[in-house]
């Protein structure tokens, strides 16, 4: 197979377009298809159906680094998120844990609420606690946990952590830039922070299970 | 003096772990393109940094590193000297020469559109490194004019689908951010590409490039 039959085929293809394209037979097209592979040049992507869509690049792109937490909420959480460029993490590999406090540093509503499925996938409280106090947010993460134990099973969180949350002071109180729910009002009481979701959110939320 | 990923990646990981607060920069050149797989190893590295304080923070910990400060040598044609004031900084250690931008590279303007097409984002501790499009790779291959430029514009037009719309847009919005008429230099550029090292331009680009040149061209001697 050729640079120029490659150039053709570049991007998502299914195996019958892949022989209409290059006028081959079905057999010598999966052929195809797994010397490319092995050159690293094919991906294969299942969809409806489980069938098999083949998405073909031109040139070998270098994988560096590790996931960034987009990858670690796109694996956990039933709803899905999207960032435009390709994230790598370099020199370092993100945890659950981190992917919490990093989801909920970004500000944005969908990004916090698809994070919230990744408490249920915490094994290490204590390294919880660290990355919220390095990025102060220790009250919205417990927030978000009590919240989350609302309509989702969640592991329990140790006591010792729940209270460190508890005793963070000096921090913002806006999850999201004014963005307050008129449903969740014992929870901010208590934590002291506004959450940015009402009972609406959270129903669209239970849609994606 | 060649550097290669590995050597690139270690050396920005260094840089983002000693830097105490997040900076975002852009990779351009052929440090970008190693990252998009079209190129092995580059000769330097090329940054471009959105304000002077993010610029002179990785400066100083780059000296840190023991890296010199050499001669800005004149890379840049002579259409462009009065532009010598915005020349980059440009450091050098054993086998890495590193070109560090401010916003601008020589003549060419990092628009709010390039970041939007940015195809890749490497964290490396505290410095988030955005990898451009090859698109704007080109762009900025007609902008500086070196040696290897036309050889690297050469590659990725084999390499990628290029889109030729992006490249006639971005030229028009960088004649309106600056004192050149962008499209004329890229018409020379491509048309170069085209002739001595038949790369596979579409004649229509062409047609267009030159009509929007001359519409721009009389345009400026009106002013």
């Amino acid at each position: 197979m050729n640079q120029s039959q490659t150039l053709i085929l570049e991007g998502l293809n299914k195996i019958e377009e892949i022989q209409k394209k290059l006028k081959i037979k079905r057999a010598t097209a999966i052929k195809y298809m797994h010397l490319l592979r092995k050159k690293g040049l094919v991906k294969t992507i299942y969809g409806k159906d489980k069938k098999r869509f083949y998405r073909i690049l031109k040139v070998k792109k270098p994988i560096v680094g590790n996931e960034s937490f987009y990858h670690i909420i796109n694996r956990y959480s039933p709803m899905k998120v999207i960032y435009g460029p390709d994230y790598r993490v370099i020199g370092k590999k993100i945890g659950v844990e981190e992917a919490i406090v990093r989801a909920i540093d970004t500000k944005h509503p969908k990004i916090i609420l698809a994070g919230l499925a990744l408490f249920n996938h915490v094994k290490n409280w204590p390294l919880l606690l660290k990355f919220a106090k390095v990025y102060n947010v220790r009250r919205k993460v417990g927030a978000l946990y009590e919240l989350t134990r609302n309509f989702m099973k969640v592991r329990r969180i140790d006591k010792r952590t729940l209270n460190s949350l508890l005793k963070a002071k000096n921090e913002p109180k806006f999850i999201v830039d004014n963005f307050k729910s008129k449903d969740f009002k014992n929870i901010e009481r208590k934590w002291n922070v506004f959450l940015p979701f009402n009972k609406v959110d959270i129903l669209e939320y239970e849609q994606w299970w | 003096m060649v550097v290669n990923l590995e050597s690139q990646n270690q050396l920005l990981l260094d840089v983002g772990k000693r830097l105490k607060r997040k900076i975002e920069c852009y990779a351009i050149g052929g440090s970008a393109m190693i990252y998009h797989g079209a190129k092995k190893e580059t000769k330097d590295i090329d940054i471009v940094f959105l304000n002077e304080n993010d610029q002179k923070e990785v400066v100083s910990i780059l000296k840190e590193f023991g890296f010199k400060e050499r001669l800005t040598r004149l890379v840049y044609i002579k259409r462009l000297e009065h532009l010598k004031k915005n020349s980059p900084i440009m450091l050098e250690k054993d086998e890495f020469r590193i070109d560090l931008f401010n916003k601008k590279v020589i003549c060419f303007y990092l628009t709010n559109s390039i970041e939007n097409r940015v195809t890749d984002l490497l964290e490396f501790g505290n410095l988030f490194f955005k990898v451009i499009s090859p698109e704007d790779i080109i762009l900025l291959k007609c902008a500086t004019e070196r040696a290897g430029d036309r050889i690297d514009a050469l590659e990725l037009i084999k390499l990628f689908n290029i889109n030729w719309k992006i490249i006639i847009k971005e030229s028009l919005e960088q004649t309106k951010l600056g004192e050149n008429i962008f499209p004329v230099y890229l018409y020379d550029f491509l048309l170069e590409l085209k002739e001595d090292l038949k790369a596979e331009i579409p004649s229509s680009v062409l047609k267009e490039l030159l009509k929007i040149s001359e519409e721009q061209m009389i345009k400026k001697f009106r002013k």
